[in-house]
């Protein structure tokens, strides 16, 4: 028995067409291959009517339809939206796979929300990320998900068990990497739709076109156990930099921070977090120094790796002119997880069982060993918005219980007082904290804006 | 009560903002009985904290925030509060941070943990700030609260007792609202009691309110070359100076800890080491101590310069009582003994100044001057009464003048000589710029972007405004012209030493005015072009010409020199060559060396000042008549035509007119030098009029000699500086007279030097007649 599988599809239809269509100004559109010089990548529907598709030759194209505008496609602009798409999906779970440009497979195994939720919430960010027209489906397989996201209008789910009824109206040219003498001998036996070829018996079909047609078979039949492959980030992301023999200590500390920074900022950009760094230095006398060590918690903060780059150059004894500096961060892992999981468990009715529980423990146990900051560090998302509230003081002026929405909070206990100022020149924040402890045994940070006087629930994490 | 014991001042050097003058001030102003002073690995403010103190009635604890690398469980270089006790705690305090200094570049300190035990002796140290070797220890990754494992905190407070001892360690505490403050402080209380030490709560004061925080900020942005933008800022603005009640309010829970604080200000009784330090003790013959030797050599060489002068003996005999009463012999036999390796070496040098006042110096061959020929007056360079000690200057053939320093190193050994610092504080130029780089917009006030490229855009008025703040603030540490210290113990035990930019150098952290107030003594060893010319000259006389000139030999009296220089054409002659001196020379016509002195002194801001100029030049010429406000003023005016030149003729007129003592003239002197002379003189005027009274003299007559005086406040030439500037005026225009082509060669060689740049030079010996030709490698003898 084959564990079961949830998989979203999530799809830009016509991508090309779709950046590309506004710039026709109302007229048939051919997208000229920026790759394959002379040839057609995309048309607009008017042009497909009259016989053109994505390989013909742009010359014949024109002859078809002279009137048609032609745009040479804009490779950099497809890919940039693709990458800003994955990225808005890889906030939910790292098990993100592209499928082509503009289409990918989401695992949502484990994700803890109904699947309409989630196709809903995948919808969003994938629209957010690309303004463009979205469908998203949801099925017990990639070729099923697949198939209800171009079915559907914006988002569909197809229940469990239902994937052959969804499969079965559709032509048998549906399946993917069909061949086609193998079509038209189908068409031969007046099988035309994936509900015929299902309702076949798998021996006569493995016997009819060999066992290498078993697997196109189960698709039909809404059987797809493959796997949602991730894109796996590189092993490592190194930057270098060539010096002319440099000696002096504050010049070596710029370009390590140089490429410090630079790592950082291409992690950021491609939505990694480093967990180790090396420093390797070489000599003029040919000679390579090295330090390094892993980054607790890991991290793509351009800051916090020249800070860390720095400090190990510190320590570095370095007894000869230095020629070459080289900055290695591995190995890598996505650092979309966590926030997006934590906000939509926090969303389900049903969320204190074992599962959330365990979770939480572990999020909990994470803050309580990195830190707060590092836990906010990791995610996404930044820090929380803060989230006004009305306190209410005892006549010796101390918080005795706040307001939330609806919620009241008795207050048992001030356990700290602090003071922030900073950014005087700018934005200046002046702020009195406390960290309170409730009566229902938790723990908060509440604060005083002393600009505006008024309160704020520090942090608005899920809980 | 409490007392802050560890607070940073602007000599933490762009770490710290008020001066100590400043914190003093703050600290009288909140009833705080004492003070201490801890800038980052430094002693430089402290003697004008520990003045600012004596004057304002606030004690005085000496200390410093050391930089400590490899204690015992710490990664990072960590922070040890540390106070002087007594004289050897101060004196190990400067041995401490003198490691630190020299061990790592400048600018930096990196003290090894291993150090503190052999210089422990003296000194209380306190646990220091969240980078101190315990609080570091107890801290959470996120510095936000404490670790629940607190035995890396107990082993670091172990390890700190082990070195110092247990009575001399005491666990800082601190609170300026921050996170983490309280169960931080509270925790590091728990440790103190668990092992018995007591726990003191502390400032850490950076600024003196929260208004000057921004200024904090400003600086640190300076410091660490990172705009305010990107700047990791301090949590809040609290680490100002409070009062008791201030600090009282913070630890409602560790009152102890504040009060303790009076307890350990208690035991700090050191101060800064004043007077004359341990000078080197020159070796002397057997039998023969420095007082005898240094009366042997100048005897020896009296008969030489005084064969025919009865008032040379008595006067030698009188200085040599004064320098042994001032127990200087052994600095006067230092200075001769650069002298003698310059003479040795053939470098051209010749003392300034006042020394050239002195017998003694001239005998020597410090000085060139003869203090009895023109009538100097000794008490201007020693005295008793007014307790400064001699500066003596020596102007050093530019060109080999490092060679000079290399010898004093050489000579008296590194630990026991270093040139004296300057501190260099933010002018309006370098304010504006550094101001602008924080607030992230260029100079020319464009915006500064990312990538560098500007816009022009007016720099917003905080950039003006703080450079305002910044300016007068000590920046950076610069090393002074020349001067040198040199002692007979070890000089790290008087005032810290550290490292140059130049390699071969090392800087003590007290300036020319922190080491005068302190009464030590430094050597000038002073750069001058103009000799490096002149020694160019002279060897090139010899080596072209055959003639040895002996500049020392020169009499002053070759009437074609003084033709030379009343000609006017005075272009590449030293001091006479600007346009205000050109100008006056027709009027004077100076024909001797002593019209020489009164040329080179009357162009100064002194006499110019107190409108002396132009009556001495009509009294010397006969357009007007020579007189005198009083009878009395004769004797000291009479070279000068009833006009004052020179400062000495200050200490003469108060001694003569309100029968001032030559050492109380002096003070009268440098009083009307002070940056401030109304207060200054305030406290002499009283006693000038009631002496001048006393002597015969009406008070509106006094009122009126008081008032020549007083417009005389500027600055002026001694009368020894002088004599000293006019000998080698004399030389450089007796070469240019004798040997043209030697002596432009020689100015050009050196070029730029005094008024007029090379062009002008080059045009002035053309004018003379002197071919200019194409290079040669055979005359040059690079061929």
């Amino acid at each position: 028995m084959l564990p079961t599988l949830r998989v979203a599809h999530v799809e830009l239809p016509d991508l090309v067409l779709q950046v590309e269509l506004p710039h026709a100004n109302g007229d048939a559109l051919l997208v000229a291959s920026a790759l394959e010089p002379g040839q057609v990548l995309t048309c607009c529907a008017q042009a497909r009517a009259v016989g053109i598709t994505p390989g013909t030759s742009l010359y014949a194209a024109r002859q078809h339809l002279p009137e048609a505008k032609v745009i040479t496609a804009d490779e950099a602009t497809y890919h940039a939206i693709h990458a800003s798409v994955q990225i808005a999906l890889q906030t939910f779970t790292h098990g993100v796979e592209t499928l082509r440009l503009g289409a990918w497979a989401v695992d949502l195994n484990g994700l803890p929300a109904r699947d309409a939720d989630l196709a809903e919430g995948l919808w969003r960010a994938a629209q957010a990320a690309s303004q463009l027209d979205v469908r998203v489906g949801v099925a017990a397989g990639k070729f099923a998900a697949e198939q209800a996201a171009l079915s559907a209008a914006r988002s569909a789910v197809v229940a469990p068990g239902e994937e052959a009824a969804l499969l079965a109206p559709l032509p048998l040219s549906t399946l993917p990497h069909l061949p086609g003498e193998v079509l038209r001998r189908l068409q031969l036996f007046d099988l035309h739709t994936l509900g015929d070829l299902a309702g076949l018996r798998r021996l006569a079909v493995l016997r009819q076109f060999g066992a290498e047609f078993a697997s196109l078979h189960d698709l039909a039949q809404g059987r797809d156990p493959r796997p949602v492959q991730a894109d796996a980030p590189p092993l490592r992301v190194a930057r270098s930099l060539l010096l002319g023999s440099v000696d002096d200590r504050g010049q070596l500390l710029l370009a390590v921070q140089r490429v410090a920074r630079q790592i950082g900022q291409h992690l950021n950009a491609k939505g990694y977090h480093a967990e180790a760094l090396q420093l390797t230095l070489t000599l003029d006398d040919g000679q390579r120094v090295e330090i390094g060590g892993a980054l607790k918690p890991p991290t793509s903060d351009p800051t916090r790796l020249m800070r860390q780059a720095a400090q190990w150059l510190g320590r570095l004894a370095v007894p000869a002119p230095v020629v070459s500096v080289v900055l290695n961060a591995y190995p890598l892992r996505s650092w979309h997880l966590g926030f997006y999981q934590r906000a939509l468990r926090s969303s389900e009715a049903q969320a204190r069982d074992d599962k959330a529980r365990r979770l939480q423990t572990t999020l909990d146990t994470l803050a309580r060993r990195f830190g707060d900051a590092a836990v906010r560090v990791a995610t996404l998302l930044g820090p929380p918005v803060p989230l006004p509230i009305d306190v209410h003081f005892t006549r010796e002026g101390q918080p005795a219980r706040y307001r939330l929405g609806s919620q009241l909070k008795p207050i048992l206990s001030v356990l700290e007082t602090w003071r922030e100022e900073r950014n005087w020149w700018h934005q200046p924040v002046r702020r009195d904290y406390f960290r309170l402890q409730l009566a229902d045994g938790s723990q908060t940070t509440i604060y005083q804006d002393r600009l505006s006087e008024k309160w704020f629930l520090a942090r608005a994490w899920p809980r | 009560m409490f007392i802050d014991l560890h607070t940073h001042s602007a000599f933490s050097l762009l770490d710290g903002v008020p001066t100590p003058e400043q914190l003093v001030a703050r600290a009288a102003a909140l009833g705080m009985p004492a003070l201490a002073l801890t800038d980052h690995d430094a002693v430089y403010g402290l003697p004008a904290f520990e003045t600012a103190a004596d004057q304002a009635g606030v004690k005085a604890i000496l200390g410093a925030e050391l930089t400590v690398v490899d204690a015992p469980g710490a990664r990072e270089p960590v922070h040890l509060t540390v106070l002087a006790e007594d004289g050897d705690g101060y004196a190990n305090l400067c041995q401490l941070i003198t490691l630190g200094r020299m061990n790592a570049p400048k600018g930096e300190a990196r003290l090894p943990w291993t150090a503190l035990h052999a210089h422990r002796a003296g000194l209380l140290v306190l646990s220091g700030c969240r980078r101190g070797p315990v609080t570091h220890q107890i801290l959470d990754r996120d510095q936000l609260g404490v670790r629940r494992d607190r035995e890396p905190a107990r082993r670091a407070l172990a390890e700190l007792i082990a070195v110092f001892g247990r009575r001399q360690v005491v666990v800082e505490v601190q609170r300026s609202l921050r996170r983490g403050d309280v169960p931080i402080s509270r925790a590091l209380a728990e440790l103190a009691t668990e092992v018995q030490v007591p726990v003191v709560a502390t400032g850490n004061v950076h600024y003196l309110s929260r208004e000057e925080a921004a200024t904090h900020d400003t600086l640190t942005s300076i410091r660490l070359r990172q705009p305010l933008a990107k700047l990791r800022p301090a949590a809040n603005y609290e680490r100002f100076l409070r009062n008791t009640t201030g600090m009282l309010a913070l630890y409602p829970d560790l009152p102890g800890a504040v009060h303790a604080s009076a307890e350990i200000a208690a035991r700090c009784t050191a101060r800064l080491p004043r007077g004359l330090q341990v000078l080197p003790v020159f070796p002397t013959p057997a039998g023969m101590d420095a007082d005898q030797y240094l009366a042997r050599l100048c005897q020896a060489r009296l008969p030489d310069l005084y064969r025919r002068e009865p008032r040379a003996a008595p006067l030698l005999e009188k200085e040599l009582g004064l320098i042994k009463t001032l127990g200087l012999a052994n600095y006067f036999l230092v200075v001769a003994d650069i002298v003698a390796f310059c003479k040795r070496e053939g470098i051209l040098c010749h003392g300034r100044g006042s020394a050239a006042n002195s017998l003694v110096a001239r005998l020597l061959g410090i000085s060139a001057v003869d203090p009895i020929a023109q009538a100097l007056v000794v008490e201007r360079f020693l005295s008793v009464e007014h307790g400064g000690t001699p500066d003596i200057d020596l102007d050093i053939d530019a060109a080999r003048r490092e060679r000079v320093i290399q010898y004093v190193y050489d000579r008296w050994g590194r630990d026991h000589a270093a040139m004296a610092c300057t501190y260099v504080t933010f002018r309006s130029a370098s304010a504006l710029r550094d101001a602008a780089y924080a607030f992230g917009v260029t100079e020319d006030g464009g915006r500064r972007t990312d990538d560098g490229a500007a816009t022009v855009v007016r720099p917003p008025s905080p950039v003006e405004a703080f450079a305002a703040r910044l300016y007068g603030l000590p920046r950076h540490l610069g090393i002074h012209n020349g001067g040198m210290v040199v002692s007979g113990r070890p000089l790290a035990e008087i005032v810290p030493i550290e490292p140059a930019t130049m390699e071969t150098r090392t800087v003590v952290q007290f300036d020319k005015e922190s080491l005068e107030a302190l009464g030590i003594v430094k050597i000038d060893l002073l750069g001058l072009r103009m000799l490096a010319a002149i020694a160019d000259t002279v060897e090139m006389v010899r080596v072209t010409r055959g003639i040895v000139i002996d500049l020392y030999a020169l009499d002053g009296k070759d009437p074609a020199v003084y033709d030379q220089i009343c000609s006017a054409h005075t272009i590449g002659l030293f001091q006479v060559e600007s346009g205000a001196q050109v100008s006056i020379i027709p009027h004077l016509q100076p024909r001797n060396f002593q019209d020489l002195i009164a040329e080179v002194s009357l162009i100064r801001p002194g006499p110019l000042q107190g409108n002396m100029v132009r009556p001495y030049i009509n009294r010397r010429t006969g357009r007007e008549p020579v007189i005198y406000l009083h009878p009395l003023l004769k004797p000291a005016l009479a070279e000068t035509y009833g006009v004052i030149v020179f400062q000495e003729q200050v200490i003469k007129v108060a001694r003569d007119v309100a029968g001032f003592t030559p050492g109380r003239g002096e003070l009268l002197r440098r009083a009307l030098g002070a940056k401030d002379p109304d207060t200054a003189l305030g406290a002499f005027r009283g006693d000038f009029l009631r002496g001048a009274e006393a002597n015969g003299v009406s008070l509106p007559v006094a009122e009126q000699i008081w008032m020549m005086l007083k417009g005389f406040a500027g600055y002026s030439f001694s009368k020894a500086h002088a004599a000293a500037f006019a000998v080698i005026v004399y030389w450089s225009a007796w070469l240019r007279v004798h040997h043209p082509v030697e002596y432009f060669c020689g100015l050009l060689r050196h070029a730029p030097l005094g008024t007029y740049p090379a062009h002008v030079l080059e045009a002035e010996a053309r004018r003379c007649g002197i071919k200019f030709l194409p290079f040669d490698h055979w005359q040059s003898g690079t061929a």
